[in-house]
């Protein structure tokens, strides 16, 4: 089966999901239903053919005294394809599944899913530069408490823990309201943002530290509006001249891919810029980041990373001398 | 009104797939540019008027620079972490036959545990008078939909009795559904083919909302780092790369190899996808010269499953399943690798992220403490400029010592030195 298929298109989907059991649905309706599972730009020609009200030119409603009504009553069944089902199969073995799905629920998926035969196996995917020691080597299961922490967060509820660094560090029964839990895939680490009222400041903490982590009864439901305002303070940008060099704009381009960026390609000049927002959290990642792409991509702006980053190239290039 | 009217929905994915690409990671060119290397004017129009259709607002945008119009994506980490990309997927053309037949069959038979071909044509209603059913359209129906795994059949003596196929979700709980959509929110991030992923959580929404009368909410908790999206513009390629892998066969590829597109046939091993950059190569063979070669996997234009590999090609495949073990990433894969020495220094106190970093990304090179505050790191590895901007971002703290005949102490040197000058003109 190819991946490209209409089966998979999102006409389908919404034809589909407006085949719910509901025995008529008015034209607000209908186009409340559209706009909320149509993404993009609404394809009219598509839109008025599969809804026709003309006699004749019906798909799968008929429009009778203004309402749409489904040409064959009963309900829609969902049946998954055999890329979604293969799809299913490979959750079972992947190596995250212990950290979302109880041994119970993995074990009916191992079931249901045992007799699909599977023409690709995402294990002959190679993955490399994924730092060792993460969550998939981990022997502790995050199923739980990524539960307990997704509940917080949908619910704007506070969550209870135990964080502690022999030496360094030790929070008990410490409470935060968690806003977001950040993957990095490079990292293979979990981290969980979040709100401490205690000290009035949005922290990160990594997964793996964290220990007896259960549901608080606390809510704070301007929580989302409170980390939109801090993301919109603590949001810094910087501006890098990168070389027109292919090999080096592709990787600078791509390394910075899942921040938000402006570029701009002086074709006069031959030159690139590029226009990255980050949030305070990652400054040091993204020096990181600048240093590994050498001399052909250079801080413009702010000029304090700029007098950092050469502060560090000096020191670099004196110890080979 | 018609849907062969509709200027939107695709035959082909690798219609848009190039301009997409350079939209979403450079996002800094113009009409001209692509004119430049050599897309025609109205194929970019069309591509890319598609591909503003395909995507949310918010996400593709446009900007006037130089007084010319930019077309690019804004992703940010923190504001959503939908895959827009995959979205895309969902705009492969079809025909009035194909969406009537899929919703009447699937209709039809959810009513009946199995109908023949005959008992199908019957109960379909007739409502439009474009779309003629007749036994052979419906049978030709019916096998595609048997191919794509929503219909089954048996053979009872002369007849064929078609039915639904399994439910898989049914004997599953509400709770236990909605941990595979967190989960599935999950993988079709970060996994390195995550369009079926996409797929099936799409679907198990829509399971949920009619089976189960949940509508759950499109929030994520999740906010991913280096999860390189751009790939999935390359999955259905990617998905005949796995088949062919996985059932030993050959691949015939087109592979842009600028400025000309050539074809080949060759024998696939595995595919590597590196973390860092986000790309993806195929490992492969050629099993007349037996030479191994990586290729990128952005730069093939279509891919088909070819002839089954005979014994000896399999016993290459085994014989180089591993040849990649000592690159940093995929250079020089059939090369000896050479010892890299690299002294680091730092604050053994206060920077000991130094030491995790070695331990954790140092491709299992040996750490050696020489004194207070200097580490010694001796990494075999077939290709050491490979390793150059890794060892780069470390800065001041890492100083390579011995890099064998590769010498990148002396390119790393000249780098900084070329950095350091560049900075100070400025």
């Amino acid at each position: 089966m190819k991946l490209f298929n209409e089966t998979e298109n999102k006409y389908y989907d919404v034809i589909s999901y407006l085949l719910d059991g509901t025995e008529a649905y008015s034209e607000n309706e209908i186009h409340q239903i559209l706009e909320k599972r149509l993404i993009g730009e609404a394809d009219f020609e598509v839109i008025d053919a599969l809804f026709s009200i003309e006699e004749g030119q019906e798909v799968a409603f008929k429009y009778e005294d203004g309402k749409y009504l489904p040409v064959i009553k009963g309900k829609m069944q969902v049946r998954n394809t055999t890329n979604e089902l293969q799809a299913a199969k490979s959750l079972v073995s992947n190596q995250y599944a212990k950290h979302f799905l109880s041994n119970e629920t993995a074990n009916k998926l191992s079931d249901v899913t045992n007799n699909i035969e599977s023409d690709w196996n995402i294990k002959d995917i190679v993955i490399k530069n994924q730092y060792k020691f993460g969550s998939t080597q981990e022997e502790r299961n995050y199923e739980k408490e990524l539960s307990i922490i997704a509940y917080g967060i949908q619910e704007h509820k506070s969550i209870v823990y135990d964080n502690k660094k022999s030496g360094v560090y030790e929070y008990i029964d410490a409470e935060v309201f968690p806003i977001k839990i950040e993957y990095s895939v490079v990292n293979d680490q979990f981290r969980i943002c979040a709100y401490d009222e205690k000290e009035d400041r949005f922290i990160k903490m990594n997964l793996v530290s964290m220990s007896n982590i259960r549901k608080g009864k606390r809510v704070l439901e301007t929580i989302e509006s409170e980390y939109e305002e801090f993301l919109k303070n603590n949001t810094k940008k910087i501006i890098l001249d990168v070389d027109p060099i292919d090999h080096v704009i592709e990787r600078c381009f791509r390394i910075f891919s899942f921040y938000d960026r402006k570029a701009v390609f002086d074709k006069d000049a031959n030159t690139y810029k590029l226009e990255i927002s980050y949030l305070k959290f990652d400054e040091n990642e993204v020096i990181r980041d600048i240093l590994s792409l050498g001399s052909n991509v250079m801080v413009m702006e702010p000029k304090r990373i700029q007098k950092e980053v050469l502060k560090r190239i000096k020191a670099a290039s004196i110890q080979y001398r | 009104m018609a849907l062969n009217k509709s200027s939107l929905l695709i035959r082909d994915y690798e219609n848009i797939r190039q301009i997409l690409r350079d939209i979403y990671i450079f996002g800094c060119f113009t009409r001209d540019d692509f004119v430049e290397i050599g897309i025609s004017g109205r194929k970019y129009d069309n591509e890319q008027r598609r591909i503003n259709a395909y995507l949310p607002n918010k996400f593709i945008q446009k900007r006037r620079v130089n007084k010319k119009v930019l077309q690019y994506c804004r992703y940010n980490m923190t504001d959503s972490s939908n895959n827009y990309l995959a979205d895309t997927y969902r705009n492969k053309s079809f025909t009035m036959l194909d969406i009537m037949s899929y919703l009447y069959v699937v209709l039809i038979m959810g009513e009946h545990d199995e109908l023949t071909l005959a008992e199908i044509l019957d109960a379909m209603p007739i409502y439009n008078d474009e779309v003629e059913f007749t036994k052979d359209n419906i049978r030709l129906k019916l096998e595609e939909l048997q191919e794509n795994g929503i219909v089954i059949s048996v053979k009872e003596g002369r007849n064929v009795k078609y039915s639904l196929s399994q439910d898989i979700w049914e004997n599953f709980k509400d709770e236990e559904l909605e941990d595979i959509y967190q989960y599935l929110d999950f993988v079709k991030c970060v996994s390195p083919f995550e369009i079926p992923y996409y797929f099936l959580q799409k679907k198990l929404q829509l399971y949920l909302h009619i089976n189960r009368g949940i509508d759950i909410q499109e929030k994520s908790v999740f906010q991913f780092k280096q999860n390189h999206l751009f790939n999935s513009i390359d999955n259905d390629i990617l998905l005949v790369i796995l088949q062919a892998v996985k059932k030993h066969r050959s691949i015939k590829i087109k592979y842009l190899s600028n400025p000309h597109t050539i074809e080949f046939i060759t024998i696939p091993i595995k595919v590597i996808h590196d973390s860092t950059y986000g790309r993806q190569y195929l490992l492969c063979l050629n099993s007349e010269s037996e030479k191994v070669n990586v290729i990128r996997l952005d730069r093939i234009t279509d891919a088909k499953c070819y002839h089954l590999l005979s014994k000896d090609e399999l016993e290459y495949v085994d014989k180089y399943a591993d040849i990649d073990s000592n690159c940093w990433c995929t250079s020089r894969v059939d090369a000896e690798p050479i010892e890299v020495r690299i002294e680091f220094r730092f604050d053994e106190e206060k920077e000991d992220f130094i030491l995790q970093r070695l331990k954790r990304e140092g491709h299992g090179g040996k750490v050696e403490k020489l004194c207070d505050g200097s580490f010694l790191f001796i990494v075999n590895i077939s290709d050491p400029d490979e390793m150059i901007p890794w060892i780069r971002s470390f800065g001041e703290r890492a100083k390579v010592l011995s890099s064998g005949p590769n010498c990148i102490e002396k390119k790393i040197a000249a780098d900084w030195e070329k950095a350091v000058k560049k900075y100070e003109a400025l």
